[in-house]
């Protein structure tokens, strides 16, 4: 039994929807799914932040403090909560006197009593600040048995009152099917905080089906979805990221990582119209290295009905082995997000995949922040990818948080819609020690990280195993931050 | 001539094999190469691991399939259907990320009747594995296709279930 995550709103304090769910959620042969999560203090003092876990059996609440200092990160899991019974099912609400960012990490590998044997899916996504949630929530990208993909959304109740909310699935037989049909589902009713989870097959979706998701609510709520293969046990990939709100529409919205068959991966954009009409989408990329290097391709316009999306896979237009980025264009507001993966996998391949949103242009700042970076840590090696969304050259500086110790990395030169790299900051080659203020990161480093340019900046955090650790690719979108 | 030099091919005939085959290595690997995939941002710097194998879950002989009668409407309070003799099993909520409505165990005729708190509109109910302590049973035992019941759904972060249906008006 599980139940929701509550949502705490006040003066100062901040609270974070992430979800955290049970010890052991399920059993074989897909389940053993658990969450960690990474609160990083994005505020000007130390902060004092309260997580509670809340029993979804009982009305007991178990609590934990922490104190976070300006900059740093912190851990936990379920299990770190004092108190918290054994077999523990229920939800965490985190409160915080200082702003913070939160990335939930979801996967069902073992490690100790978590996980499941042979388990390998891990996915990460953004934890939803109470101040961002919508009444309409758009998801680009909906599955139903679609190969061997579904797609499954938590949609919680973001508001103070009872809610219910309208889910319409837009849902066709291919990437580019000319004439998607609407599946409408209602929901019951949800207390504030409660969440409800659905997959494409409550609103009678049949199987081999794709599309989008709109989510409308007279409360404000948010919401996440979880994209995995139903035929593998246990689950081997998972795929997570948030559904959208107002606050993420844009006309204009970026894609800062494209591949065409790059290392054998391939990424699939969608682009969700999520206006009332129809819009006119105009897909440009930027070569960024390999064989599409300094080239700008442009794609046919295509006109997307309300609330539909269409996808941009493996572009015509772009030679393989292809690095670039994404603009998306268009003549209302739009969203978008990316999945990658090994495109073919066959034989011998082992699929890793990810899933990242596309950033709207209006959203990018001078600071971003990402509250989990791995340096060889924990056999894992984090790359985070920043891009220079501005108009002149920009140069910036990158603070790893390590404890309580500042690592900072200096003279970051980035040209315009060009992306900065960091990835193995041990290699001296490639980050130069001269670079270093406070000395280099050392290996084995479990980092947060503030990026501050002179330019509009975005990016992108990638994990990825490391040696003979087995596990899928995690992946999530940088926090911009007021500078 | 024409003989001497017959003569020395098939004196020498393996060398010119030998000869070509180098020559051919040697041509092939001058010709240029298609452009190499550069390093990828998003990409593991290390290459990829092969997965531990799955074992094969063998298909046991007379399984009965977990299955709930349909359809299920909204206000029942009784959930039937069938599975395998003797399995405790759990209905549950998932729509509402799982919480438990009534728990069973199946009978000797493969049936179950559970009562359930009353079923609600727009949830779909899910049947899984009961606890599974103190009995000779284990949850692997029941990963084979032949218990799937027709709408079977895993649910990450919710749950496994061995068939799932829609409450309906």
């Amino acid at each position: 039994m599980k139940k929701f995550i509550g949502v705490v709103s006040g003066v100062v304090v901040l609270s974070l929807i992430v979800v955290m769910v049970a010890l052991a959620s399920g059993g074989p042969p897909g389940g053993g799914f658990y969450t960690g999560q990474t609160l990083q203090n994005v505020g000007s003092a130390s902060a004092n932040v309260v997580v509670t876990a809340y029993d979804s059996a009982t009305s007991a609440t178990y609590s934990r403090n922490y104190t976070v200092g300006v900059g740093s990160s912190i851990s936990f899991f379920s299990g770190d909560i004092t108190g918290l019974p054994s077999g523990f099912q229920g939800s965490a609400v985190v409160s915080s006197d200082q702003p913070l960012k939160a990335i939930v990490n979801v996967t069902n590998r073992q490690s100790g009593t978590y996980g499941i044997s042979g388990g390998t899916a891990a996915a990460q996504y953004r934890g939803v600040d109470s101040a961002n949630t919508g009444t309409t929530l758009s998801f680009p990208l909906a599955k139903q048995a679609f190969g061997p993909k579904t797609s499954a959304f938590y949609i919680q109740n973001a508001g103070s009152a009872n809610a219910t909310f309208s889910a319409t699935f837009l849902m066709g037989t291919s990437l580019t099917d000319p004439a998607p049909v609407s599946y409408p589902y209602a929901s019951g009713t949800l207390a504030p905080g409660q969440m409800a989870v659905i997959v494409p097959a409550d609103a009678s979706v049949p199987a081999g089906r794709i599309g989008s998701l709109t989510v409308t609510s007279a409360q404000p709520m948010a919401g996440t979805v979880l994209e995995y293969e139903t035929t593998t046990a246990p689950a081997k990939i998972l795929q997570g990221t948030i559904g959208f709100t107002s606050a993420d529409y844009d006309g204009r919205i970026l894609f800062p990582v494209v591949k065409k068959q790059l290392g054998g991966r391939s990424t699939g954009l969608q682009v969700q119209n999520v206006t009332g009409g129809s819009v006119d989408v105009t897909m440009v990329y930027y070569g960024a290295s390999g064989a599409c290097a300094g080239l700008v391709y442009t794609e046919t316009v295509r006109t997307v009905a309300a609330s539909a999306s269409t996808t941009y896979l493996d572009s015509a237009l772009l030679p393989s082995g292809c690095l670039a980025s994404g603009v998306a264009t268009a003549t209302g507001n739009i969203a978008g997000v990316v999945n990658e993966s090994f495109l073919p996998c066959t034989g011998a391949c082992v699929q890793r995949a990810t899933i990242y949103s596309a950033f709207p242009a209006n959203s990018a700042t001078t600071k971003l922040v990402a509250p989990v970076f791995k340096e060889d840590f924990g056999s894992k090696r984090t790359g985070l990818s920043i891009q220079n969304v501005g108009n002149a050259t920009a140069t910036a500086s990158v603070v790893f948080q390590v404890g309580a110790t500042t690592y900072t990395y200096n003279n970051v030169s980035i040209p315009v819609n060009s992306s900065f790299l960091l990835l193995d900051m041990t290699n001296t080659t490639v980050y130069p020690a001269a670079n270093w203020a406070g000395g280099a990161m050392p290996n084995g480093s479990l980092a947060a990280v503030t990026v501050t340019a002179d330019q509009p900046i975005i990016g992108i955090a990638n994990e990825a195993p490391t040696g003979a650790l087995v596990q899928d690719n995690i992946n999530y979108e940088a926090f911009n931050v007021a500078p | 001539m024409f003989e001497i030099l017959r003569r020395c091919f098939l004196v020498y005939r393996k060398f010119i094999y030998l000869m070509l085959c180098v020559m051919v290595v040697l041509a092939s690997s001058c010709v240029s190469q298609p452009p190499q995939p550069t390093s990828s941002p998003l990409e593991s710097p290390l290459p990829a691991v092969s997965a531990p194998a799955n074992s094969p879950i063998p298909t046991p002989v007379g399984a009965v399939k977990f299955q709930i009668d349909r359809p299920v409407k909204i206000g029942a309070t009784v959930v039937t259907g069938q599975g395998p003799a003797g399995v405790p099993i759990s209905i549950v909520n998932v729509t509402d990320m799982g919480s438990e409505l009534g728990v069973g165990v199946i009978g000797a005729d493969s049936r179950f009747s559970i009562t359930v708190q009353p079923l609600l509109g727009s949830t779909r109910i899910g049947l899984g594995l009961g606890d599974l302590g103190g009995t000779n049973l284990n949850a692997e035992d029941f990963n084979a296709d032949a218990y799937k019941g027709s709408e079977a759904l895993v649910v990450p972060m919710v749950g496994y279930f061995q068939d799932t249906a829609l409450v309906q008006p």
